[in-house]
């Protein structure tokens, strides 16, 4: 069956993802935009910051249709370039600094960027990132330090397209079930779409204040939290990473009114609860708080909402859809993990293995359709035409039922691991692991602990050689970024094979789920 | 209690729970939070400051200028034990 939820919005959004920031610079220009523990700066200064930007990039070199890699943490230096860069249509490329060099290198070779940037002055791991590429250390007026890589002259620009809301805004970098990075492109559309929706299913308004721990390279952090947040006037407060006693005290100072997090998040809000013995936090101007990256599990759900006393909304969505498909609504509560009724302007079709419509009630693959389907995989034209049919159906690979409007996730067909709400694809991790000169072969596998998911790799050494777990963690460590690190590494004799010889991971994920695996 | 044994103590903790053991890999101007140790071991770290020194670690204590290298934790816990003192 399908499912399609109308909106009218569509006139109401711009054409390019800067455009919210200067029609509130216009109207507002005192009014605060992104917060920080370094400082502040409100719709005018972030407008002014952008400008500075837009002038530094001509002056590097960078062109229209040019990809600008930019590698940070949440901060308002990545913002304005970030904006810059797409207010001159170049392509933002989006990099956490906390990946590892070797994925930072896969990204920046495979998007043949024309300049990278680090935003160095507030994060270490982007230094030091800026550190081994050579790259020049510079300040320009409102933006804090950044390092600028070299120009790369051999960068083509691509192509514009005629219409200007269909241009890439972003790309970001998901590794995908081969291990090889894979490029979304998300349009102007794509992401104002996603903002304007959210905004009005939340009631965003620039008398919010929004707490912003999400990262921005990732499709939820960018959308539906920075540019709804901007899209709506709101002030946005940004953290680089999540502890619970920095974001208690942000929240209560600042008077936090949503707080967006995924169920890991909401995890160390109950440990943190439990380390100074609270049965209740309360946060009286906090109306809405949200999950959504990973499967929400009722335990967490429940403790969440004795401790803040209050609904926990909850939400599904992939980076190629940019990305959020459904989510529940505030003014209607769930006691279930359902994720929802379908976003508003989105289809939905649950596609049995024949690639039709299943009947009513029935588990079917979760196909999506809208304006926040990607416009594809950057230099992947196969990987594109496999992921969205002729009809513009895109294939989540979930699994999914559909009960009176709302959406419950029951299984994934695809090889990953969702962990802390990141995807892991076992595939990249297995040729990390694969890559170590004692390594015949192995597999990694998710294991669910305290709802989440642990990666979990079994390993397989070459004859007469060794490593202890130990070293292959270590390994792991030096060529993974920390939420792709297995947790643990078991090394076994021999893998649990078909008689085609590929490993049965369904009897590894059982052994790691049955055992003393701790 | 002496800087030296608080010193000694930090680095065990850090060694064992999250550099599984391997004192070699522990850089004194290394980062901590956010690199070697994530959200959910910044609340375990908390958790053993609070349990093994006996101080409280307020919640605007937890910055990097408190937290985010050896020496940094070190400097926290002494001053802690200092001002109870």
């Amino acid at each position: 069956m399908t499912e399609h939820c109308g909106s009218d919005r569509a006139e109401k959004i711009p054409n390019n993802i800067v455009d919210v920031v200067t029609a509130w610079a216009e109207r507002s220009p005192d009014h605060p935009a992104l917060i920080e523990t370094t400082g502040s700066w409100t719709y005018g200064q972030l407008a002014a910051a952008i400008s500075v930007g837009k002038k530094w990039l001509h002056e590097l070199c960078v062109r229209p249709g040019d990809r600008v890699m930019i590698v940070g943490e949440n901060c308002r230096s990545f913002v304005a370039l970030l904006l810059a860069a797409a207010g001159m249509d170049a392509w933002p490329v989006l990099a956490n600094a906390r990946l590892s060099a070797r994925e930072i290198d896969e990204i920046r070779q495979h998007s043949g960027a024309r300049r990278v940037f680090y935003t160095a002055s507030e994060s270490t791991c982007a230094a030091e990132h800026a550190t081994r590429d050579g790259a020049t250390f510079e300040e320009r007026d409102g933006l804090s330090s950044i390092a600028v890589g070299e120009l790369n002259r051999t960068a083509e620009p691509e192509p514009l397209d005629p219409n200007s809301a269909e241009r890439v805004a972003a790309l970001i970098y998901t590794s995908g079930t081969t291990g090889l990075p894979k490029g979304v492109m998300l349009t102007h559309r794509n992401l104002l779409f996603m903002a304007a929706g959210s905004v009005q299913v939340r009631n965003v308004t620039a008398d919010d204040r929004i707490y912003g721990v999400l990262p921005m390279t990732h499709a939820v952090g960018l959308s539906v939290v920075l540019l709804g947040s901007l899209l709506a006037g709101a002030s946005l407060y940004l953290a680089p990473r999540f502890d619970p006693m920095s974001a208690r005290v942000t929240l209560e100072k600042d008077q936090a009114t949503l707080l967006f997090g995924t169920p890991a998040i909401f995890n160390q809000w109950l440990k943190y609860a439990k380390l100074r013995k609270l049965s209740s936090l309360r946060f009286p101007a906090l109306r809405i708080i949200s999950s959504s990256g990973a499967p929400l599990d009722p335990a967490t759900k429940s403790g969440i909402e004795s401790l803040f006393g209050m609904a926990l909304g909850n939400g599904y969505g992939v980076t190629e859809c940019s990305p959020t498909i459904a989510l529940t609504r505030p003014e209607a509560p769930r006691a279930d993990t359902s994720i929802g009724a379908v976003f508003p302007g989105v289809e939905i079709k649950l596609a049995g293995s024949d690639g039709q419509a299943v009947a009513a009630g029935e588990v079917g693959e979760l196909r999506v359709r809208g304006p926040n389907v990607m416009k594809g995989y950057y230099r992947a034209p196969e990987e594109t035409a496999a992921a969205i049919d002729s009809e513009g159906w895109f294939n989540t690979r979930d699994l999914a039922r559909l009960e009176q409007g709302n959406l419950f996730i029951v299984g994934r067909t695809k090889d990953l691991i969702v962990h802390r709400g990141f995807n892991v694809y076992p595939a990249e991790v297995e040729a990390v692991l694969n890559s170590h000169p004692a390594v015949l072969q192995s597999a990694v596998i998710g294991r669910s602990v305290d709802g989440d998911e642990e990666v979990v790799a079994f390993v397989q050494l070459l004859p007469e050689t060794s490593a202890s777990s130990a070293d292959l963690l270590e390994y792991g460590a030096r060529h993974l970024a920390p939420y792709k690190r297995p947790s643990q590494i078991l090394i076994v004799p021999t893998m649990p094979t078909t008689a085609t010889g590929k490993i049965v991971k369904g009897e590894l994920a059982r052994i790691a789920e049955t055992s003393q695996l701790c | 209690m002496q800087t030296t044994d608080i010193e000694r103590d930090i680095r065990t903790f850090l060694i064992q729970h999250f550099l599984s053991g391997r004192a070699e890999n522990l850089r004194d101007d290394g980062l901590l939070l956010g690199d070697l140790i994530d959200s959910a071991g910044t609340l375990e770290l908390v958790a053993y400051l609070q349990e093994h020194f006996a101080i409280t670690v307020e919640d605007d204590e937890v910055v990097p200028g408190n937290l985010d290298t050896v020496n940094n934790l070190v400097a926290y816990v002494s001053r802690k034990l200092g001002a109870r003192v």
